[in-house]
Parts: structure tokens; C-alpha cells; sequence
């Protein structure tokens, strides 16, 4: 309790205590109960809100597309290398998140073998690079967060004994529909926890933005951090992280409601 | 990450607060050229007190200087890979005053955050010199920061650049000293330039080619990227309002919506610029000497229509304990000799007179580049953006936040 | 001999093996329409996997499995007409009771309609109509038990294949499920083939028994054939308890060899087996056929002078333990209801039994004895 009052209420406060300021240009506040900095924030900045829940919710969408089956590759078919492939998930967390987006900046280049490829194959749009577009930071994105789908989703799977395939298999369903009847519900738990690990971490991102994409892709969290840094504008900064705040609590209610995950706790 | 770029911090490389900030070194008010700029300089605007919209220079609140001690000892804070290796230690040796050299002012507005709460209480925060751009210089001057220089214990003073003797913000040089200069203007990939088959820009117009969609980067630097397309424009940034400072923000708008500019950057857009990423970019001159020695193809230009300048400061807090300590690191870094050494590592533009010619001894070549002497036709062309008063600093902002917000 | 139409499943020579051990090795039998049919033996004798051959999550390395005629040894698990019932019975524990019921008539498309009426059908068959709408979670072992058999029949199968199903329940539970399955199985009239280790168990519940060991069928019959006739050392030390001496050939005629057990001379039928004079081979007699006589008894079957080694009362049967002549331990369980005077260990006393009683088997070694030390059949724990 102590702990929920120190790290998590007096945080809260002091940032709402600012979204409730006004600041000179010098950054001075001046706690005056503007609530006005909340529906500001919205008018101001919606397209960038929009912006980020939507690359959120296509880098929560690859990341299930992609940890999925490699949740499911590891769980079931790893055998004794379980460990290691588990470990080889781990292992870009030990370099730093900055370093591992920029190592993209160099695979993405324009000049870069990846892109020559792909411009080859007339797989590039008009712009003809990957760089600076919405898909490099949707990438950067889903690459990032890619880990807190796959280990969420392997624990659920994990979990569901073989013998259930097994029987699946011996009531007449093959192993598309075992897999659909079966283990899929089975690892809705792990899809919720990993979408929720996926989605709120991305929709308050800023550095994939930055390094990865341009103006036209700025997210919400680049948005609070130029109104911390650049205009030092404090209250509108956490005016801003408070709706964010206030709309992803509203997002997530309705996904558990429409998940149902108390029935899923079986 | 091939090139490493003088400027830049290298701890957490990609950081954008590290490059972004370290990228502000932009004009408040200091003069390379002839008088012209001078005359510019005089509105140099001050953030003081919240309620206070200008002005110059309320020194009536400065904190009153501590007693002083004679341990011989001096603790310095400057921008990353902003020295060579010996100065230093070449100092302590002269001096006998035992130095310590941190390069861990690494933003203008995060390092002016993190010292507020302390310095405005007038307490000692363990540094006896910084090295505050020149808008940043301002703000603090105005706060009351700042010690004052004892020019007879600074027989150096005297080769301090004519045009840089007195700036808006400090007209005599009473507070800061120059510690390097800088140009902002056009850099650009030659070779690249004659591959598309259109000729090597001159301004940043040429830059709105239909060819160079998504070639370019200009600076998330607000003084620099206004400044440069208030010329474009043709409007003077040495003078200007936010009035006339708007053709430049819709330009620049325009240009980040269409995505001719590719994107936004601080000193990051060196790696861009080396990958081919792109193939012009908003630079820092300091930045292409470097670029240009691992690829000849990289040149700089000061736009026909004119580039920006800035200064970094040497200031003596007013909590110093060891100001003449201080005073005598001013007169060694101000010594022609040692004023050359540093140059032939960071290659930016030296305040001291008289370091062409060391430089000659060290490094001929150097001592004849352009970017680093830049020719007084160029020193004509260069413009220091117009001081500002908080609430039009907080308007120029605004809208240039705006428009890196998509 | 069953007629083939009869025939619901025949094992073909059927082997599996894991690298070079040898699971199941040349496996032959069939298995008759609304036959109990049991697979018996120790852990690791190849029952289990030959079940899973059958019901498909095993390839069959060399051999046939045939199904109502079709040979379906490549055929995938969902595509055969049979169903199991697993050991830990594998309920889906996202769905109802209900829903686990009618999963197999879904996966096969049938009619909604037909799958409510079947799986109400069945779900009053086990006695779960009031628990149709819980979780699997929230049942007792033996209820989750009758879920995992309706949802295996209901889906009316050729045979009903059951991988020691009541090994997870207790012992009262197990002799309740035994006369709950043997119910269920005559009101279905489905094929049962049963797995277990129990030897009681497949005595109860079987019409046949095979009786298995490292990989191979030791021997098929019914519940008394195997016991009365076992055709190994294996199958009469595994079934029941046998008191069980290896010995030589003496002499063999009408069926019946002469064999020495110290210096006596007894006789046991061979039950078909050929056993030459001089062949080494395993005389047997069943502990509850050996009567204890003080006086020497009458000369009507075979008899021995031994001395009590141990003697346990044990209500309706006491238990000797008595020494031969020869030094070895003979065990004979004798009903309570007889005269028998107060004996103590080391008391003079004759063993004798009837002359169908004892048998004269192949030798084998080593003599598996897995139920020598066990208690009376009745009151056996879980193996």
C-alpha cells in the first residue's frame, strides 16, 4: 500500500497537479485548475492520438501475426532447444532499446540491400524507401515489442497439456480445426496479456517515430516530449499523457469486456 | 555511425534529446562579420522571471559572489568532443591548477532544467565555468548567473575577434568569452547531385525540386530552420517578427507535409547524409569539415540568400569559488597556440585572432578551409537570429512544434 | 472362431519401434463386435503404444491394423471411427460439460439438432444430466470419468478405446467405476478395448484378456482361461499368485509330464504345451487350490510333507506359509470355514491338491513373481 502511495498516487498527483498549471515561457507553473488543458489536448493533438492507437494496433496485430507461431514453433515443436530459442527471444533486451532501433536506420537505408531488394520486386510505393515512412516505424514498433507477445503467449500455450490436441484429434477434428477449437482458446490469455504488453508501451512510444519516421508519422509521445523539451509547455505535456492515460484505461476496458477473460481463467 | 561528428554526444548515441540539443547551438546574438551584424544584435532577448517579457539585463537580482579560495583548483562543463586531448593537461602543468574538464553539457534547455532549482537559490552547483549557447548565455545573464570577467586578468581578451566583442546580450563582453563558432547552411552530396543531373544547390529554394522529394533534411533546430528559410524568403532573421516569419513557417510546412523533407533532424542527419539517405541536408559546418574528409563528395555552402551563426560561451558562474582559476583557463584557451590545438580537433570557427596562422604550423591545409575561416564575402552572408522576448520565443516554438508534429 | 463380419479390429504382426528398442513386437489379434477386450500387463509392455496405433497417434512401424475390414494403420486419428478415453481423461476445460460432449458430433458436422438430442442422450446414459452446464473443473474424479465417457461414446464409435481410465481414481471409486463401465458397455453394446495394469480389474471386466509383456502377447483368453491355463511362467506368476518351482521333465503321458519337487514326484497337466523328458520346466499350483492336512491325505491327487513357516488368519481365508520339501516357500490359502486345528510354525503338516490343479510349464528365467508378496486379491492397493 505504502508502495502504490509512493511510486505510483504521488507520481499521479504531481502530474496532475501540472496538467492543471499554466507555465510562462520559461517553464514556470502556476497551478490554477485549467481543466481546459485536457479538451486543449484532444483539439490540438487528435491526429496524432489517432495516429498512435492506430500504429499500435498494427504492431499489436504483427506482433500477434509474427509471435504466434513462433510462441507456438517453440512451445510445441522446441523440444530440448526450448530453452535456448526462449533465450534467443531475450537476448536483443540485453542491447540498449535506442541502439537496437537505430541498428534498423542501417538495415532500412535507402541504399541498403533490404531495399534494393524490395524496390526490385516493385514491392515499395511511390517514395521508393522504407526510411521515414509509417511502415519503418510501424516496424520499428512490432519489432520492439515483439518479445512481450511471444513470452506471454508461449506461457499460455505452454500450459495446455498435449493430450487435449490429442483428444481434439480423436473427436474427428484435424489439426486446423484442434488447433482453432482447442489450443486457440486455450492461449487467449496469452494473446490478451501480450496485446495489452504490446499495445499501451507502443501508443506512448516516441523513439521508433523519431529515428525511424518523419513528421507525417509523429506519434503522441513525440508530441509530449516536444512540449517537455522544446517548448517546455509542462502542463500541456501532461495533460496530453493523462488523456492518453485516461483512453487507453477506456480501450482496455473494452477489450476485457469484449474478451471475456474471466471465463478465460479457467 | 561511421562518421563521428564533432558535436555530438557520445554516450547514448541516438538519444534525440542528446543530439537534438546539442544541436541548439543557435544564434542569439553574436557577430562573425563586419558591423552589419552588430546592429542585429541588439535585441537579444532574455527569459527571466515568468512575468517579465524582455529585457535586458536585470542584473539587480544577480547572487553576490562567495568568498573566494585559493586551492588552485577549477571544475569546467562543456559540450562533448568540444576539445583535443592536451589542452587540459597542459593547463594544470602551466597553471598548476588542478582542472576538472566534464563534457556533460549536452543541452542547452536540459542542462538550464536541471541547474534552475539550485542556481536561482544562489548555491554552488561544482562548476566555476559553462558554455551556454548565446540565447542561452542571454537567459542566464538576465537571471543573474553569471560573474563578471576581470579583463586584467585576461590579457588574452585582446585576441578576441573584433566581431565577436560585443554581442547583444553581454555588449562588452563582461560576462562570457567565445568558446568556438559555427555557420549553418547547406550541406550537400555533389556527386549525387550530378548523378540526377540538376546543378549543386545554391539556395535552399533549389532544395524544392520535384527530383529531391524525400532527399532532404532540414533541422529540428527552430532558429536555425526558420532562420535559413527567412532568407530564403527573403525576410532578415537579424530583424525579423513572427509576422514575418510566417511565409518561412508555411514553406517549411508544406515542405514536411508533401515529404519533399524527408524528415527533421539534429546532428543525426550527418549518418543520413554519409549513408545516402539523403543528399542535402541543413548542416552545421563544424559537422561537414568531418563529413568532407571521409567523403570528398560532401561540400558545405552558405546559400546564396545567406546562412545563420552562433557562438558558444564561456561563462563564470557567480557561485564560483576559483574565479580567477577561471579566469586564467579564458587567458590560456584565448593564447593564439592554444587556440589553434583545439581548432585542429573540432574544426569549427575560432574566436581567437590569430590562430590561422598557428593552425598553418599544424595543419596547413585546415588553416585555409573556408568553413573554419569562412572569407568576410561569406562572413557578409551570415545572420544571427533576432533576440527574442519569452512570449515570441514561446510563439516561434509553438508553430515550429506544430509543424514537426505532423 | 468369430465370423469376419464380426471382426472390428485385427492387429496384423504389428510392430513399433523407437530406435532400436522394440515397444511392440509381431502383435496378432482381433477383437469381436461388443467384445471387453483387455490389454494386460506391467508398465512398459507395449500396451499403451499398441492402443495408440490403433487409435492413430502412433504409426504402426511394420504390420496392419485393420478396422471394421479397412486397413487404417496410415490413416489419421481423425479419421477413424474410434475414440478414446485417456488416462487423465483430457477434458477441454474451456468448455461445458455439455460442450465437451458434443465437441465429436460437431467436428463431424452434424445436424444441431441430432447433436442435442445425442449428447442428452448420452449425458443421461453417465448419470451427468444436472452437471451438463459446469466446467470439467468442477467435477469429482469420477464424474470428470463419466464426462470423458460419454464424450467418447456418444460419438457411437466402432470400439471405445480406454488407457487405464480408472487409474486416477481411488480404490472405492475404481470398484464403483468397474460395474459403472461393464453397465455402460452392455447398454451401448460397444466395443471396449481396455488398457490396464490391474490384473483384477481385467479379470472383472473382461471377456478376453491379452496378456503382454516387453512388446509381446504372452498369451489371449478369457479371464479363466488365462487364469486356470496360463500358457507362461509370465502369464501365471503376472495373473493371480502361483506358487511356482522349476524343475525337469521326467516323464510325460496323457498329457500331463512327471516332475520332481525335492525328492516328491508330482504331475501337472501341460495344457498342450510339448515337453520332452529331460526339458527344463516350471511346475505350478495356484495357493488357494493347496490344501493343509495334518494326517497325510488320501491318494487322489498329489501331496507333500512340509513344516509351517508362517500362518495369518486372516478372516475368510488364512494364509500359510509353508516350507517343501525341497526348502522352498509354498504359499496355500485355505477358507476359514474348515477344521483346521490351532498350528504354529514349525508344525509337521501335509500339502496336498486335486489333480487338475497343477501344471507344468515351459521354464522361464528369471520367474517374474510380480505378485508374490501381495496381499489377498481382494484387498490389493493401486499398483
Amino acid at each position: 500500500m505504502a508502495w502504490l502511495v509512493l511510486f505510483f498516487m504521488v507520481p499521479i498527483w504531481y502530474l496532475l497537479r501540472t496538467a492543471l498549471s499554466t507555465s510562462d515561457p520559461s517553464g514556470n507553473t502556476s497551478l490554477v485548475w485549467r481543466w481546459a488543458n485536457f479538451s486543449d489536448s484532444w483539439s490540438a493533438y487528435h491526429s496524432q492520438y489517432l495516429r498512435s492507437f492506430w500504429y499500435a494496433l498494427l504492431c499489436t496485430i504483427f506482433c500477434i501475426a509474427i509471435g504466434y507461431p513462433l510462441a507456438y514453433a517453440i512451445a510445441f515443436r522446441g523440444g530440448r532447444f526450448k530453452t535456448l530459442l526462449l533465450g534467443l527471444v531475450v537476448v536483443p533486451f540485453f542491447t540498449s532499446y535506442l541502439v537496437r532501433t537505430l541498428a534498423w536506420k542501417t538495415i532500412l537505408q535507402d541504399d541498403g540491400p533490404l531495399v534494393r531488394v524490395m524496390r526490385d520486386l516493385h514491392l515499395l510505393g511511390g517514395q521508393g524507401r522504407l526510411l521515414s515512412t509509417s511502415w519503418a516505424v510501424i516496424g520499428g514498433l512490432t519489432y520492439n515489442f515483439l518479445p512481450f507477445m511471444i513470452l506471454p503467449i508461449y506461457v499460455s500455450l505452454e500450459k495446455i497439456d498435449p493430450k487435449l490436441i490429442e483428444a481434439g484429434k480423436d473427436l474427428y477434428s484435424n489439426s486446423f480445426q484442434s488447433f482453432r477449437k482447442i489450443v486457440l482458446p486455450l492461449s487467449l490469455p496469452g494473446i490478451f496479456a501480450g496485446s495489452l504488453l504490446t499495445f499501451i508501451p507502443a501508443a506512448g512510444d516516441f523513439v521508433n517515430s523519431a529515428l525511424l519516421g518523419s513528421t507525417n508519422t509523429r506519434m503522441i509521445g513525440n508530441v509530449v516530449e516536444g512540449n517537455f523539451l522544446e517548448t517546455l509547455d509542462y502542463p500541456s505535456a501532461a495533460a496530453i499523457s493523462f488523456v492518453l492515460m485516461a483512453i487507453i484505461l477506456v480501450l482496455v476496458t473494452i477489450y476485457t469486456r469484449a474478451l471475456g477473460t474471466e471465463e478465460l481463467t479457467v | 555511425m561511421t562518421d563521428q561528428p564533432r558535436r555530438r554526444s557520445n554516450a547514448a548515441p541516438l538519444d534525440r534529446r542528446d543530439f537534438l540539443r546539442r544541436a541548439g547551438l543557435l544564434g542569439g546574438a553574436v557577430v562573425v562579420g563586419g558591423p552589419a551584424f552588430l546592429a542585429a544584435c541588439g535585441g537579444s532577448g532574455i527569459k527571466a522571471k515568468s512575468s517579465q517579457t524582455t529585457g535586458a539585463h536585470a542584473l539587480t537580482s544577480g547572487c553576490p559572489l562567495p568568498a573566494q579560495k585559493a586551492d588552485k583548483t577549477l571544475a569546467i562543463s562543456n559540450w562533448p568532443l568540444y576539445i583535443d586531448k592536451k589542452t587540459v593537461a597542459d593547463f594544470q602543468t602551466a597553471s598548476g591548477i588542478a582542472t576538472t574538464y566534464k563534457e556533460d553539457f549536452n543541452d542547452n534547455e536540459e542542462y538550464y532544467a536541471k541547474v534552475r532549482p539550485i542556481l536561482s537559490t544562489c548555491k554552488g552547483i561544482g562548476k566555476d565555468i559553462i558554455v551556454p549557447t548565446d540565447w542561452m548565455a542571454a537567459r542566464m545573464i538576465g537571471l543573474g548567473w553569471a560573474a563578471k570577467i576581470d579583463p586584467a586578468k585576461v590579457p588574452n581578451r585582446k585576441n578576441l575577434l573584433a566581431s565577436l566583442q560585443h554581442p547583444g546580450f553581454d555588449t562588452d563582453r563582461s560576462f562570457t568569452m567565445p568558446w568556438q563558432s559555427g555557420m549553418t547552411g547547406l550541406a550537400y552530396n555533389k556527386k549525387a547531385f550530378a548523378d540526377l543531373g540538376i546543378p549543386a544547390p545554391r539556395s535552399f529554394k533549389d532544395l524544392l525540386n520535384p527530383k529531391l522529394k524525400g532527399k532532404i533534411t532540414f533541422l529540428t533546430e527552430m532558429r536555425d530552420c526558420v532562420g535559413l528559410w527567412m532568407l530564403a524568403m527573403g525576410k532578415d532573421p537579424s530583424k525579423a517578427t513572427f509576422a514575418d516569419a510566417q511565409p518561412a513557417f508555411d514553406q517549411i510546412k508544406s515542405a514536411a507535409k508533401s515529404g519533399q523533407v524527408r524528415r527533421f533532424t539534429g546532428n543525426d542527419y550527418a549518418d543520413d547524409l554519409s549513408n545516402g539517405n539523403v543528399i542535402a541536408a541543413m548542416a552545421w559546418s563544424g559537422d561537414v569539415v568531418q563529413l568532407h574528409q571521409n567523403n570528398p563528395n560532401l561540400e558545405f555552402v552558405v546559400p546564396d540568400e545567406g546562412g545563420m551563426l552562433f557562438s558558444d560561451n564561456m561563462m563564470i558562474l557567480a557561485t564560483s569559488e576559483h574565479v580567477a582559476d577561471a579566469e586564467a583557463w579564458i587567458d590560456y584557451v584565448y593564447d593564439p597556440k592554444n587556440a589553434a590545438r583545439i581548432t585542429a580537433e573540432v574544426q569549427y570557427i575560432s574566436p581567437v585572432q590569430g590562430v590561422a596562422e598557428e593552425l598553418a604550423k599544424i595543419d596547413a591545409k585546415l588553416a585555409v578551409n573556408p568553413l573554419i575561416f569562412p572569407p568576410a564575402e561569406v562572413q557578409k552572408r551570415l545572420h544571427i537570429f533576432v533576440g527574442l522576448s519569452p512570449t515570441v520565443e514561446k510563439q516561434f516554438n509553438t508553430a515550429f512544434e506544430q509543424i514537426l508534429n505532423g | 472362431m468369430p465370423q469376419p463380419d464380426d471382426v472390428v479390429i485385427a492387429l496384423e504382426r504389428v510392430s513399433k519401434n523407437y530406435g532400436a528398442f522394440m515397444a511392440v513386437d509381431e502383435v496378432n489379434f482381433t477383437i469381436t463386435r461388443g467384445e471387453f477386450f483387455s490389454m494386460l500387463g506391467p508398465s512398459g509392455c507395449g500396451k499403451t503404444t499398441t492402443l495408440r496405433m490403433i487409435a492413430g497417434f502412433e504409426t504402426p512401424s511394420a504390420g496392419v491394423i485393420g478396422l471394421e475390414g479397412v486397413d487404417v494403420s496410415r490413416v489419421p486419428p481423425y479419421k477413424r471411427n474410434v475414440n478414446t478415453v485417456f488416462q487423465q481423461y483430457a477434458l477441454f476445460p474451456h468448455m461445458t460439460v455439455w460442450d465437451n460432449i458434443a465437441f465429436g458430433p460437431r467436428s463431424k458436422k452434424v445436424a444441431a439438432a441430432d447433436v442435442r438430442r445425442q449428447v442428452d442422450e448420452i449425458i443421461e446414459v453417465v448419470r451427468l444430466g444436472d452437471f451438463a452446464k459446469r466446467k470439467p473443473t468442477q467435477l469429482s474424479g469420477g464424474q470428470q470419468q463419466r464426462v470423458a465417457l460419454a464424450r467418447a461414446l456418444v460419438n457411437y464409435p466402432s470400439a471405445l478405446l480406454l488407457d487405464e481410465p480408472l487409474g486416477a481414481l481411488d480404490l472405492k471409486l475404481r470398484q464403483a467405476m468397474q460395474i459403472e463401465l461393464k453397465r455402460i458397455q452392455r447398454e451401448v453394446g460397444i466395443t471396449f478395448i481396455f488398457v490396464t495394469h490391474d490384473q483384477e480389474e481385467a479379470l472383472t471386466l473382461s471377456d478376453r484378456i491379452a496378456v503382454m509383456n516387453e512388446g509381446r502377447v504372452e498369451q489371449i483368453g478369457t479371464p479363466e482361461e488365462i487364469y486356470h491355463h496360463p500358457q507362461s511362467v509370465f502369464v501365471a506368476g503376472f495373473i493371480g499368485q502361483a506358487n511356482l518351482w522349476p524343475t525337469r521333465v521326467d516323464a510325460v503321458a496323457d498329457g500331463r509330464a512327471e516332475v520332481r519337487i525335492g525328492d516328491t514326484p508330482v504331475a501337472g497337466s501341460l495344457d498342450g504345451l510339448s515337453l520332452q523328458p529331460g526339458d527344463l520346466a516350471t511346475f505350478m499350483v495356484r495357493p488357494e487350490r493347496v490344501r493343509v492336512t495334518v494326517a497325510a491325505p488320501d491318494a487322489t491327487g498329489a501331496s507333500m510333507p512340509c513344516k509351517v513357516i508362517d500362518y495369518v488368519f486372516q478372516g475368510p481365508v488364512v494364509r500359510f506359509a509353508l516350507q517343501s520339501p525341497d526348502g522352498t516357500e509354498v504359499a496355500a490359502f485355505v477358507g476359514a470355514d474348515e477344521q483346521l486345528p490351532l498350528l504354529r510354525p514349525g508344525d509337521d503338516v501335509w500339502a496336498s491338491w486335486d489333480r487338475d490343479a497343477s501344471r507344468v510349464l515351459a521354464a522361464a528365467s528369471p520367474i517374474p513373481r510380480p505378485n508374490a508378496h501381495d496381499p489377498l486379491p481382494d484387498s490389493r492397493g493401486v499398483q
